[in-house]
């Protein structure tokens, strides 16, 4: 063996790699490839000698937030848009659902765990229409509904047949209605439907008779989000926290009101505070603060103690997607000036309650 | 690889503490890794934030017969440098690392010649020579295969040699 043909060989022997016997016994008698083995050494010990001198660097502390087991709420987009009468349309429903069939808005609900691909299905002249997808959870590869568009009914249903690395293969079916909904779900199975690979943050475009091309987009999520008529997305955004209509419980009494009030702080460093005659203050933060206690938080209730005291904070809506709250009370707390009423706040955590902002007084 | 399995369970059940381990064991070298890819660190601290992010919200991307879970987090490090190069204008000037390979502290032939390879020789250095990975993670990281690790490994260290052999033996004798 050459010098040439070993180089390579030495290369490899000092990153300890095995190398063929006749390199080896080549690399031991040949003094320009113990040069080069010893220059290869000399220079990587430099490296690292280099790289030592380099400040240290502390990873930033960060809030992770946690997928929560929020409930899936789902209703048909196309109610409120409907052009034909409601009635009709309603009466068609109930004569679906006595004849067994099984007909469902959207079949998807949540779950807890795996991952989830948040289709979208965009279409002129509406909104997105979300379509979640588990990749994990059979009992969850399926997303249909129903659409009102341009005055007629599109039957969608997307099911996902099989994952391959990161693409999915899918299985699209479409029907379009002008005339409203003469379809009903049993009729999916003699729907046109075509099959795909799809991967995220593509856009699949999909021709449907009689309407045009509809286009599909996902992207991954951690979880099947919650969603109310119109598709109005209930879930509180990462490092989101949300205070709407909070009520107080002490035990299992009602002590506080705050219906109509609401604060929202939206990065982790926000922090909400809210004040009930009688209780004081009470000031919330997704981080930990100084004097403040643990809660915990499950979608839209927030539960601690303080003095041995069960406390619950109970709001409209879901709160946020950690799962747990931190809570300063602040008994002796008086506001200032004149009102005696009830306030709600967000103030970044740099600001005390007085520089406020979004507050709301009742 | 089986510590790996279990801690990506977790993390892909939504496991935060699970994460947050991983994101202090992991986050420091990693940064350090994309200061040098893109030689800024105000940048490379926003892209191993991103990528951490990323990562805590698609962990589904991670193989564990591929590799472990820090090379595939240097992977989606190093595209997201990539595409961060792409996003420079030309005349774009990158503010040089403070401390370091930057400073004059270690200012040396060898990190002379080091700075004046291409970034994918710089890349697999540091990788091996200081962050000390073996083939198959770096393989992973850069998506090509082992022996294609080993090869282009070879060609970074001879590039490197080139320079530094090109400057006279008295002065490669003093490194400082």
């Amino acid at each position: 063996m050459k010098c040439d043909s070993a180089a390579e060989y030495v290369s490899a022997l000092c990153d300890g790699e095995r190398i063929p016997r006749e390199a080896a016994e080549h690399i031991g008698t040949c003094d320009q490839c113990k040069t080069r083995m010893q220059d290869y050494l000399e220079m990587g010990a430099e490296l690292r000698r280099v790289a030592s001198l380099e400040s240290p660097i502390e990873a930033k502390p960060r809030v992770w937030v946690k997928q929560q087991d929020f409930r899936t709420i789902w209703w048909q987009k196309g109610w409120q848009k409907m052009a034909i009468p409601r009635l009709v349309f309603a009466m068609l429903l109930a004569a679906v659902v006595g004849l067994g069939s099984s007909l469902a808005i959207v079949k998807v609900k949540a779950h807890e765990d795996g991952t989830v691909m948040m289709f979208k299905l965009t279409a002129p002249g509406v909104d997105p229409i979300p379509c979640p997808v588990s990749t994990v959870d059979s009992k969850y590869n399926l997303c249909s509904g129903v659409a009102s568009i341009n005055g007629g009914s599109l039957i969608y249903e997307v099911k996902l047949l099989s994952t391959e690395r990161n693409r999915l293969a899918l299985r699209v079916r479409t029907k379009f209605s002008a005339s409203g909904p003469t379809s009903t779900f049993n009729e999916r199975d003699a729907m046109p439907q075509k099959q795909y690979w799809f991967e995220s943050g593509q856009t699949l475009p999909v021709d449907v008779s009689g309407l045009g091309v509809i286009n599909i987009k996902g992207e991954w999520t951690d979880h099947i989000p919650t969603l109310l008529t119109d598709n109005h997305d209930l879930d509180p955004e990462a490092g989101e926290f949300r205070m709407v209509s909070p009520l107080l419980l002490k035990g299992k009494e009602v002590v506080g009101d705050m219906q109509g009030g609401s604060a929202i702080g939206d990065k982790p460093e926000d922090e909400i505070f809210i004040y009930f005659p009688g209780q004081g203050r009470f000031d919330l933060s997704l981080l930990p603060m100084n004097g403040a206690t643990r809660g915990e938080a499950k979608l839209n209730r927030v539960t601690f103690k303080i003095n041995e005291e069960s406390y619950t904070l109970l709001t409209g809506t879901p709160i946020t997607r950690n799962p747990e709250v931190w809570v300063r009370p602040q008994a002796d707390y008086k506001p200032k000036g004149e009102s005696a009423g009830a306030f709600i706040g967000a103030s970044d955590r740099s600001h005390d309650g007085s520089d406020a902002v979004n507050s709301q007084v009742r | 690889m089986g510590d790996d399995l279990e801690v990506w369970k977790k993390i892909a059940q939504g496991d935060a503490n699970a994460f947050d381990s991983f994101y202090r064991e992991t986050g420091p070298r990693f940064q350090s890794f994309l200061r040098h890819l893109v030689g800024n660190h105000q940048a490379a601290e926003d892209l191993a934030q991103e990528t951490f992010t990323q990562f805590w919200k698609r962990p589904n991307g991670f193989q564990p017969e591929r590799g472990t879970l820090r090379a595939y987090l240097y992977g989606i490090g190093r595209k997201r440098a990539a595409a961060w190069w792409r996003k420079q204008r030309p005349t774009e000037e990158v503010t040089e690392v403070e401390g370091g390979f930057g400073s004059e502290e270690a200012h040396s032939l060898v990190n002379d010649a080091f700075r004046r390879l291409p970034e994918e020789q710089r890349m697999l250095l540091w990788l091996r020579e200081v962050e000390g990975q073996p083939y198959a993670d770096i393989a992973l990281t850069l998506d090509i295969p082992v022996g294609t690790v080993r090869s282009r490994l070879f060609t970074a260290r001879e590039a490197l040699r080139r320079i530094w052999r090109s400057v006279p033996e008295d002065a490669r004798g003093n490194t400082k």
